[in-house]
């Protein structure tokens, strides 16, 4: 596993240091630009500034002064030779052509190119004055006339400039000249640092890319450390994963195998029950068999939570009667609360379907575990059932199953980990209470499964109330179904089976042995398959009971072997017997040919039930109808209690109906006589655990509802029912003999029946 | 934008005109002192223009920034195509002559391509010799930067006296 140290490791974070280079090459870089930008701006306002402003070359232009004063020079020359045919126009002409050409030399017109030299502004203002004084003969507006004397003038005049413009000409040629070598060495100079700056921006850009490059790899590999992290994590992850399975796996395994010495641990002790006991023997065998089935539910627990951890669990819905399931939790927890002297209380709302589509056994599950921890948290006051409609639609209510209790409540923080594994109320409540701590989270997984949640509310002191909210849809209810009946009554009905009964393990063997032999049936027993395939080719059984997992040979291949046996040896009925009570196995059983599937720890009754399914005969001649008053109902008998010993259920019968003062109905009449209601509200209770227990269901109605009279009532009614209870536990042991459940005064006991 | 607006109304009658009428007959003789001669010269042929028949051909305005005066100036006077058109020539090149007898070349397709006016007067005012007068080539530099050049600079005679034609 990696350690931390090595998760951290890897350099993931970028060193500031190099941002700071980046940053630095981008702003000089930036700068470079700017400075290669300057200079080409510059260059290009050099170049425009020669190509707007010598449209009219400057050299030209003093030229072009200088020609054409010599022009008008050789005009004034050629009027003064022949003075009479004076071509005033021409000359004319060639005057206001020379003056047109003399702002192109003005020092204003040349500035932008070089500076003006005092030649150049003599020379201009010597222009100048010319023209003002030549203007008077040659001008706009001409005020003297252009006789011999003026023409003399002017051509002298002229002459005297001559050289002076010539000169002026030169200078302007070497001043124009000086100029372009002036802006050629700038625009050189600026190349240089174009240059330069060029060749400084192609380092900065090698020095960038040289940084881009080695970021590049730093992030490949950073890259590549972040991928081997994320291997290392998956792998971590993998391995965590595996780990969890492993301990599933072990877990389910664990329990499973707990399992099967189990069975033969509470078969015992059942089979224990029914002997000729000291009612020492009996406390003890009691104790033993209360702690036993507190083990059973631990393991349960832990099988169910590593089921539904491994995915595997699964709800099987059916239309359910929730009147019947309300009832019988009642009836299951009614024993512990009343044993801690708390009032219990389920009350269904008018509105709630009597029967909806539900995983019976899972919800039954999920409200046992409610109840059972409202009754071990409360050792004061009443724990509360109720069932209401809390919204959805009429075919698909939202039922919320509300248990509250006046308990020791809980902490906000204790509410937070309520639902989480191996968590209770606290480290003090856990060793108080005992307990896997699984029981919560089971049950809200299942809530979950079945599309609801569970939520809880509660103050430390005033009590817990949890929630099971969950949408069950509405079934019409089925018309209740004929009174099953009682496996005890049933068993009688299967015939006696020569059975081969396979397990490798003893105490099993003991177990099957003990409950089949019981039933009346013959067994043989074999340790494996292989022994079991030659037991069974000699062909004398009625059915193989066959264990699945056993060395060598193992129950599946005993299975195939045997349905390879010649006929009609090979359709002998098999059934598997397993505690892995997965769905996979079962189907596998059934591939092989298996036509049944019993769990471990077998159950007395699931037993005969399967065993009726092969060979049950037609129902003899029912003994009269079995109770038309309703005084008793088998079906609600204790079905496991009575399958194992029919003759203790007809030992307990005949002991509630003993009408001596010791007994519990006697105890009762004798309190309802004397009208001492608290004394008369525990009988009444003793007695209501009994007659539940044993199917009399008449008189568990009628205990409950001494049970729930108040004071005053109790008082004026007390006579009343004493009359009433009397007659009903006559009734009612009228009907168990009409039943067969009891022998008639002076007939053969029902133990010697086979 | 004003000037090219003002440009495009004043073409469109000057078009209308050049289709409609032949300016030759319409101008008449030069009854002034002639200021531009066009001549064509594989033929020798010569159309002399007085400023009463350059006033009278459609006339351009615009203001622009030119390299001989400090500040945008305007300048008015007929489109050389039309004055061409109006001498009833034609060819490919033309050879622009002024008083000074500085020359310069300048293609036909300019005349085209460009509102190339000669120029008459500056400011509203006629142009005296001394001002670069009385005729001056000029090209719309402000419309068109392409026109911003010496190329084009230098076609832009002043002090027009003769256009030759080829």
């Amino acid at each position: 596993m990696n350690s931390p140290d090595e998760l951290g490791d890897a350099p993931l974070a970028r060193p500031p240091n190099t941002k700071r280079w980046i940053w630095l090459i981008v702003a000089i870089l930036l700068a470079a630009f700017a400075g290669v930008g300057a200079v080409q701006w510059q260059q290009l306002r050099l170049l425009n500034s020669t190509v707007l402003y010598e449209s009219d070359n400057i050299v030209w232009s003093f030229y072009q002064v200088e020609h054409e004063l010599i022009r008008l020079q050789h005009a004034l020359a050629d009027a003064r030779r022949d003075p009479d045919h004076l071509d005033r126009e021409s000359l004319q002409l060639r005057y206001d052509v020379f003056v047109s050409r003399l702002p192109h030399i003005e020092p204003e017109r040349t500035a932008r190119h070089f500076a003006s030299a005092p030649i150049q502004t003599e020379m201009v203002a010597r222009l100048h004055a010319f023209v003002a004084d030549a203007d008077a003969y040659l001008g706009p507006t001409p005020a003297q006339a252009l006789d011999a004397t003026a023409l003399r003038w002017l051509g002298g005049r002229l002459e005297s400039m001559r050289q002076a413009v010539h000169d002026l000409a030169l200078w302007g040629n070497e001043a124009v000249a000086a100029q372009a070598a002036a802006r050629n060495t700038a625009v050189r100079q600026q190349n240089r640092i174009a240059l330069g700056l060029a060749l400084f921006q192609a380092l900065l850009t090698i020095v960038f890319a040289v940084i881009v490059v080695r970021q590049l790899r730093a992030l490949e590999g950073h890259g590549q450390a972040l991928e081997q992290l994320a291997h290392r994590l998956r792998s971590a992850r993998n391995d965590a994963e595996a780990a969890s399975r492993t301990k599933t796996a072990f877990l389910a395994n664990m329990s499973h195998e707990l399992r099967t010495p189990f069975q033969g641990v509470l078969g015992m002790l059942a089979l224990l029950r029914h002997g000729p006991l000291t009612p020492q023997q009996s406390a003890q065998l009691r104790t033993a068999t209360e702690s036993a089935n507190h083990l059973l539910g631990l393991l349960n627990d832990v099988l169910d939570a590593s089921t539904l951890e491994g995915g595997h669990l699964r709800l099987f819905p059916q239309p359910t009667s929730l009147a019947r399931l309300l009832d019988e939790v009642e009836s299951v927890m009614s024993s512990s609360a009343h044993g801690k002297g708390l009032a219990l209380k389920v009350t269904r709302a008018a509105d709630v379907p009597d029967t909806v589509e539900a995983d019976a056994k899972r919800l039954k599950q999920i409200l046992f575990n409610l109840m059972g921890n409202a009754v071990k948290f409360t050792d004061r006051g009443s724990v509360t059932l109720t069932v209401e409609v809390g919204g959805g639609t009429a075919l698909r209510p939202l039922l919320l199953f509300q248990v509250s209790d006046t308990g020791i409540g809980m902490q906000r923080e204790t509410i937070g980990r309520l639902f989480q594994r191996f968590s209770q109320g606290d480290e003090s409540t856990s060793r108080r209470f005992g307990g896997t701590g699984l029981g919560l989270e089971i049950s809200r997984n299942i809530a979950q499964l079945m599309g609801g949640d569970i939520d809880v509310e509660s103050l430390p002191g005033a009590g817990s109330r949890f929630t099971l909210r969950v949408v069950l849809p509405a079934r019409a209810p089925e018309a209740p179904p004929p009174p099953a009946p009682a496996p005890a009554l049933q068993l009688s009905h299967t015939p006696a089976l020569h059975v081969l009964m396979v397990d490798d393990h003893p105490v099993n063997r003991d177990y099957m042995r003990a409950l089949l032999t019981h039933f009346g049936h013959t067994v043989r027993q074999c340790t494996n398959g292989r022994e079991a395939i030659d037991a069974a080719a000699e062909g004398v059984f009625d059915v193989v009971l066959m264990d699945l997992h056993m060395p060598q040979v193992d129950g599946f291949d005993a299975a195939r072997a045997i349905r390879k046996l010649p006929a009609p040896i090979s359709r002998i009925p098999i059934v598997a017997l397993s505690a892995d009570a997965f769905r996979e196995t079962r189907e596998a059983a059934q591939r092989v040919g298996m036509n049944d599937f019993l769990a471990k720890p077998v159950q007395p009754p699931d037993l005969a039930e399967c065993l009726a399914r092969f060979f049950a005969r037609p129902a003899p001649p029912a003994p009269a109808a079995p109770d038309p008053a309703g005084h008793i109902d088998p079906s609600r008998a204790d079905a496991a209690f009575a399958a194992l010993a029919p003759g203790l259920h007809a030992k307990m019968l005949a002991c509630f109906f003993d009408d001596e003062e010791s007994s519990a109905v006697g105890m009762l009449l004798s309190c309802l006589a004397s009208a001492d209601q608290t004394r008369a509200r525990a009988a009444a209770h003793a007695v209501r655990g009994a007659a539940s227990n044993l199917g009399l269901t008449r008189l568990t109605e009628t205990m409950r509802a001494i049970e729930s009279l108040d004071a005053a009532s109790f008082v004026v009614r007390a006579a009343e029912l004493h009359a009433q209870v009397r007659d009903e536990v006559s009734a009612t042991h009228d009907a168990c003999i009409r039943a067969g459940w009891i022998a008639p005064p002076a007939a053969p006991d029902p133990v010697n029946r086979p | 934008m004003m000037s090219t607006r003002r440009t495009l109304l004043q073409t469109l009658p000057a078009l209308a005109l050049l289709t409609v009428a032949p300016m030759t007959s319409a101008l008449g003789p030069p009854s002034g002192r002639v200021i531009l001669t066009i001549e064509s010269k594989p033929g020798g042929r010569k159309f002399d223009f007085d400023m009463a028949m350059l006033e009278k051909l459609p006339q351009r305005s615009f203001t622009t920034n030119t390299p001989w005066f400090p500040a945008h100036r305007t300048f008015t006077g007929p489109l050389l195509r039309d004055v061409l058109a109006a001498a009833g020539v034609s060819g490919t090149q033309l050879r622009l002559i002024a008083l000074n007898d500085f020359k310069v070349g300048m293609p036909v397709s300019d005349t085209t391509k460009f509102d190339v006016i000669v120029a008459r007067l500056l400011d509203g005012q006629p142009m005296a010799v001394r001002d670069k007068g009385p005729l001056f080539v000029i090209y719309p530099y402000d419309s068109n930067t392409e026109l911003q050049s010496e190329r084009y600079f230098i076609r832009s005679a002043w002090q027009l006296r003769t256009i030759e034609v080829q």
